[in-house]
């Protein structure tokens, strides 16, 4: 950019606390009157140096620090890491054991995208909606806590199987959970598709093109949502998704309401396949998981899932003792947030950036305010949350 | 006389309606979905008048949550800082109470008693919704206080 | 897909490990560049750079995802002075694993022109997951 266009530039730190999302992360956003021409992401402001700490405890205490990765998907990260180390051992989990992680990821997914629905519907706005999808995202909630007996960090797999079983007296009530999940589903496809609102405040904005979907790593919805039929579970099957008949969800626009479609449509999948799962279980044998060594000799193994997110990646390495030598956990949302923002910011208005940041689903947590500087006459002007709220109604 | 009237209105209406601020400071997110659950209908903390804020210096109780990452840390102490008194701090979590199961982390520095005084702790990994609601409760009662 | 895919690996660098759909291959630092070349004509998408410090070697493992495939490409650079070319001119989606590995590591990827801390803040330490050099080396 030349020097005379540079001084015309606004720079906008919006800071790690911010009015948007779930998380603090800073995006220094470079704006010519109120068009974003350009945007800086800094992040690390929840790095907790969880691979350091996971060469110094041994495996077992490692499923416990997987699981607070992130509170939203952490059912995944469970999975993925004891699939991790079941293949450096080499080791086959019961039919049963896969059966009831399936359940388990889906409910999450299911989950994950509810509460996704629901801070959409906030940064347009909409706070019934958003109080709408958070009460049925309740029902998944009481699902998870009939078998596992927590909300949030299930603690349900172990290296070799998983812990508990999946109560089959109450299966019948699950099934009628499900079905009222499915009546909300279709719902909320009726009101995010053809609501004049929300389609004004989402149609044709933070476009991604599909040609730079594979080029900068993108995974997840956001890549099926510009056209790229990308999904862990049909590419590189795990568990049991191979065995049940289900598709695969992609939409060519690459607007943020492709984004929203794409999840609701995955919500109805998920249902699929978690009541083939829950009408399969009682048929199988009982054994829930088979004996795994303590120690690990020299090896090394990776792990790929589908997470809500997109595609999480795990790579471990073994040295012959109780604690892994190197563990490495590459998300779905460190790649979207660091190498999307960039793409789909650029040429759109200031007040939609809130909702343009929300759509690629970023798993973190935050809610800040936001400084404008004039970068000619070095004036300041702190606003808050209400401003850029205000920004939006008058939109 | 009339000043003082006028007190005791202001007083009253800011018992009934405390403001909260939601920082999560390098956590794992659990403690914060159920901070928002406790705003959706079924937990529902707005029917005590209680309304979640971005704006630190509107606001009566801090809700903090998450192990405080070094990165975080100087933007903590200013919003500490810009909200004005009499306020209340709430640690929620284990992460924020003892640092949790990230205890002996690089990047992560002390608990939050240590950064600045705390009123109310709850305790969990993550603590149930209920729970929470226990201490905004304990929390609402110590504002009251304060405000005497 | 995959059979092609995987006859065209072999040509590429000598296949050591398999399990399910993973394959683990090993080349050398100075067939680096030829062979991202080669795996850039058969996937424009790169999964992740892993950085491990062994003690003796820094490895440097590229993996790709595609279908029925997880491709890792295991590089070994010197640990004293880890110095190897960037691939972002043929993956640009690899610049952040790349800051990563740099802010983790040390590890200087020449010809990526943004490489500066990513997760790490000023108070952080440095390097934190290098071996300390006071274990015996």
């Amino acid at each position: 950019m030349k020097e005379k266009d540079v001084r015309k530039c606004y720079i906008l730190p919006v800071g790690p606390q911010h009015p948007m999302y779930v998380e603090a992360e800073n995006l220094m956003v470079h704006l010519d009157g109120e068009t974003i021409v350009n945007v800086d992401v800094n992040i690390g402001y929840m790095h907790r140096g969880i691979e350091e700490l996971m060469q110094r405890r041994n495996y077992i205490q490692n499923i416990y620090l997987a699981e607070r990765i992130c509170g939203i998907c952490s059912g995944i990260h469970t999975v993925t890491y004891c699939q991790c180390i079941e293949n450096l051992i080499g080791l086959e989990i019961p039919e049963r054991a896969k059966y009831i992680r399936t359940i388990i990821l889906e409910l999450e997914r299911l989950h994950s995208h509810f509460l996704f629905f629901g801070v959409m519907a906030y940064e347009m706005g909409l706070d019934t909606v958003f109080m709408y999808t958070w009460k049925d995202r309740e029902a998944v909630l009481d699902i998870l806590e009939m078998i596992s007996g927590n909300r949030v960090n299930y603690g349900m797999s172990a290296v070799g199987g998983v812990r508990r079983d999946v109560p089959e007296n109450r299966i019948p009530e699950m099934i009628k959970k499900l079905d009222y999940l499915e009546k909300r589903g279709q719902y909320y496809a009726k009101v995010f598709y053809s609501d004049k609102l929300i389609r004004k405040r989402s149609v044709g904005l933070g476009l991604l093109p599909k040609k730079l979907v594979d080029k900068y790593s993108i995974v997840g919805p956001v890549a099926r949502a510009s056209g790229v039929k990308t999904d862990v579970r049909k590419d590189i099957p795990y568990l049991v998704y191979d065995k049940i008949d289900w598709n695969v969800i992609v939409r060519e626009e690459g607007d943020v309401l492709a984004r929203i479609m794409v999840k609701i449509y995955e919500v109805f999948e998920s249902i699929k396949i978690l009541k083939a799962c829950l009408k399969a279980l009682p048929g199988l044998e009982k054994t829930l998981k088979v004996k795994a060594p303590f120690v690990i000799e020299t090896n090394e193994a990776v792990s790929v899932t589908e997470a809500p997110r997109g595609e999480l990646f795990y790579y471990a390495v073994s040295n012959g003792t109780d604690k892994p030598e190197r563990l490495r956990i590459r998300t779905p949302s460190f790649v979207n947030i660091a190498n999307s923002l960039g793409i789909l910011l650029k040429g759109q208005q200031l007040a939609d950036l809130p909702i343009i940041v929300a759509s690629i689903d970023p798993c973190f947590s935050c809610c800040d305010r936001v400084t404008l500087i004039d970068v000619k006459s070095g004036e300041r002007k702190t606003v808050d949350e209400a401003y850029l709220k205000r920004l939006e109604e008058r939109k | 006389m009339l000043f003082r009237l006028v007190e005791k209105t202001l007083n009253y209406a800011r018992k009934k309606s405390p403001w909260f601020l939601h920082l999560d400071t390098g956590g794992c997110n659990g403690c914060s979905i159920e901070l928002f659950a406790v705003l959706n209908p079924r937990y529902d903390i707005e029917r005590f008048g209680g309304l979640s804020k971005a704006n630190p210096r509107h606001t009566d109780i801090l809700l903090i949550d998450g192990a405080v990452t070094k990165k975080i840390r100087p933007r903590l102490e200013r919003i500490y800082q810009q909200t004005p008194e009499p306020k209340v701090v709430v640690a929620v979590g284990s992460c924020a109470i003892s640092k949790g199961i990230f205890h002996d982390a690089y990047n992560i520095d002390g608990p939050l008693d240590k950064i600045m005084p705390v009123d109310v702790y709850i305790p969990g990994c993550p603590p149930k919704p209920e729970a929470i609601l226990q201490g905004v409760m304990k929390a609402l009662q110590l504002w009251e206080e304060k405000h005497e | 897909m995959s059979d092609s895919f995987r006859k065209k690996i072999t040509g590429l660098a000598e296949i050591y490990k398999t399990h399910g759909n993973a394959v683990f291959a090993k080349i050398d630092k100075k067939d680096f560049l030829k062979t991202m070349e080669k795996t850039a004509e058969l996937t424009e998408r790169i999964s992740s750079i892993s950085g491990h410090d062994n003690g003796k070697t820094i490895e440097l493992v590229y993996t790709f995802t595609s279908e029925k495939l997880v491709l890792n490409i295991k590089v070994e650079i010197d640990r004293k002075k880890p110095k190897i070319e960037s691939v972002t001119k043929l993956f640009p989606g690899a610049g952040v694993f790349e800051r990563e590995n740099f802010e983790m590591l040390g590890v200087v990827f020449s010809g990526n022109k943004n490489l500066k801390k990513i997760l790490l803040g000023k108070k952080s330490p440095k390097t934190p997951l290098r071996k300390s050099i006071k274990e015996g080396e």
